[in-house]
């Protein structure tokens, strides 16, 4: 098979296949009331190779702007801060919740609801990159 | 902080599971409400006057906050649903969320917080106001400088505050909001205030 043959298959197939399959991913993102401008999408990453896998970035074509972020508490008080980048050890899994780690998705381009499914594109910083679909869905307590 | 001042009685209930504890704070020497008044857009007010004869949980946040605020209803509205299992249908308290955000969120705080239930009021208003409240219940805020895109970020007490019908702040209640040892704590606070009201 020539090379442009096999990057025209390449082209075809959907743009989860240029990751790792040793990457296992699930999202899921909480209903938010209609007017709320800002959403947090959580994921379980699990890494299933040999080498540590650094998360440096998410995107979303159903929000402006998507960042990585962590909630924290300290002294009482709750604050939030951006992360460049989330670093997931050998055989480790991440895991966002709410509280904690999760993806602020800010400016919904149109109305998210229960039951819609959203896209979202994990980077890497070898260059890889790995789409999940996240299922809006209603808490539970605490989630 | 007047918090520093507050005589406190920690009331630690633990259960076999380490992360599913409540941590409630009863304030031994309640404190008064001052007078404030919160108007919403359409005219609705909420002052001291409506913490009267009723239970009420105040807390503070904005609605462009992704994580905790929501995370923090949510819990509290399954905490809410518990506690209506244990005191009188009239002592169920009523949760009020209070943006500290108003030039974003007057438009539409109350809509908001009536998404995590029905009966859940959202309210804002004049700044100094506000702050009267966030003073009263030693909570806290900080509205952090926006970005090249006018977005910014608001800090805030993570802590939510109890008021009693008699408009004292008689508790303040940490995340995470365990349903059943919230309403646990929340039912034996008002037996408490019966005792000391009699």
């Amino acid at each position: 098979m020539t090379l442009r043959a096999l990057l025209c298959a390449a082209m075809l197939l959907p743009m989860s296949a240029f990751a790792d399959s040793s990457l296992e991913v699930e999202a899921w993102i909480p209903t938010a009331p209609p007017m709320a401008m800002s959403h947090a999408a959580y994921v379980t990453l699990h890494n299933a190779d040999t080498v540590p896998r650094v998360l440096t970035g998410v995107s979303s074509e159903t929000y402006a702007m998507s960042h990585l972020h962590e909630s924290k508490e300290a002294s009482g008080m709750a604050t939030m801060s951006m992360l460049h980048q989330i670093e997931i050890p050998a055989g480790e899994t991440l895991t966002m919740q709410p509280g904690g780690l999760h993806i602020m998705l800010m400016s919904p381009k149109s109305p998210v609801a229960e039951g819609d499914s959203v896209m979202l594109t994990l980077s890497f910083a070898n260059g890889e990159t790995l789409t999940v679909n996240a299922m809006v869905k209603a808490r539970d307590y605490g989630s | 902080m007047k918090g520093a001042l507050f005589a406190i009685t920690l009331w630690a209930v633990s259960v076999s599971a380490a992360f599913a504890q409540v941590q409630g704070v009863a304030l031994d020497t309640p404190e008064p409400m001052p007078m404030f008044e919160l108007v919403t857009k359409d005219g609705e007010v909420f002052s001291r006057e409506s913490l009267n004869d009723h239970w009420t949980i105040i807390m503070f946040g904005f609605n462009s906050c992704p994580d905790v605020c929501p995370f923090t209803l949510s819990n509290l509205e399954h905490a809410i649903s518990e506690t209506a299992l244990r005191v009188r249908p009239d002592s169920v308290p009523k949760v009020v969320f209070v943006s500290v955000d108003p030039d974003r969120d007057a438009g539409s705080v109350s809509e908001y917080a009536q998404f995590f239930h029905p009966e859940f009021r959202g309210v804002t208003g004049a700044r100094d106001q506000i702050d009267t409240l966030v003073e009263a219940t030693d909570s806290f805020y900080r509205l952090l400088p926006p970005d090249q895109d006018g977005h910014y970020d608001v800090q805030h007490s993570s802590a939510v505050s109890v008021i009693g019908p008699d408009g004292n702040l008689r508790a303040k209640l940490q995340p995470p909001f365990d349903p059943g040892l919230t309403a646990e704590f929340l039912a034996r606070l008002q037996i408490s205030y019966r005792k000391e009201i009699q």
